[in-house]
């Protein structure tokens, strides 16, 4: 047994992403983000009630460190074409990584356009990129001034 | 502390925030290990000593999380577990 064979678990941290602290958010994002390392978890987590819906709207609502945390989930979870397609489904996922890409700092901006690299490898995805708002821009903004790291992958 | 007593924190509705979110902080840290440490049928995690000998070291505190009572733990999962409940 693991965490992420625990429904109420899985459960738990979006009603904490929902409706927690700002600092609670931040860990129950972090939390999700770590749990989907493998494939397994990935898709469990992935296919569970809200979890991408809660991740989206806390790349919208949340504090700096709480987007960092969102982005890293969903970096996580758009690592198989099966997640990933419903992470790119998301109301707000892709205009919020976007976004993020502007007013992020350091992990924040590497884990935007570490999803949003996971999300353009589906050829249907790469079109509702470039139409976000601000994300060509975005994905400019890294390549003129990110770090190497981050560079590659814009 | 077993995971399910630690879910039940984190769901309380009715609990302190501060306390659904250490119980938030300790999933996060415990799922930083997620592909070393593995729970048993009664919920506990297995011995973190044999598990994760590279992070454990035995000093003198009791440790509430392993299901081995080691007298002394350090291990950062446990460590943080002790700090946070």
């Amino acid at each position: 047994m693991s965490i992420v064979h625990m429904p109420e678990a899985i459960s738990g941290l979006v009603g904490m992403i929902l409706e927690g602290t700002d600092e609670a958010t931040q860990h129950a994002a972090g939390a999700l983000a770590h749990l989907a390392v493998n494939e397994e978890a990935e898709f469990i987590i992935a296919h569970s009630d809200g979890v991408i819906e809660a991740l989206a709207s806390l790349l919208a609502n949340g504090g700096e460190a709480a987007k960092e945390e969102a982005a890293a989930a969903l970096e996580n979870l758009s690592y198989s074409v099966d997640s990933a397609m419903l992470v790119a489904q998301t109301n707000g996922v892709i205009t919020g990584l976007a976004m993020l890409l502007h007013t992020a700092k350091g992990k924040g901006i590497e884990k935007a356009i570490g999803t949003l690299q996971n999300l353009a490898a589906m050829a249907d995805c790469r079109v509702e990129i470039a139409s976000a708002p601000r994300a060509l821009m975005g994905i400019s903004s890294v390549l003129w001034n990110g770090s190497p790291r981050v560079q590659v992958s814009a | 502390m077993t995971l399910p007593e630690l879910i039940e924190k984190l769901v309380a509705r009715d609990a302190p925030d501060k306390d659904r979110a250490h119980a938030a902080l300790a999933l996060q840290y415990l799922s930083l290990n997620i592909d070393k440490v593995r729970f048993g049928a009664a919920g506990r995690a297995e011995s973190c000593a044999a598990v994760l000998p590279e992070l454990c070291d035995l000093k003198n505190r009791a440790c509430n999380v392993c299901v081995v009572t080691h007298v002394v733990c350090t291990h950062v999962v446990c460590n943080m577990i002790l700090t946070i409940f």
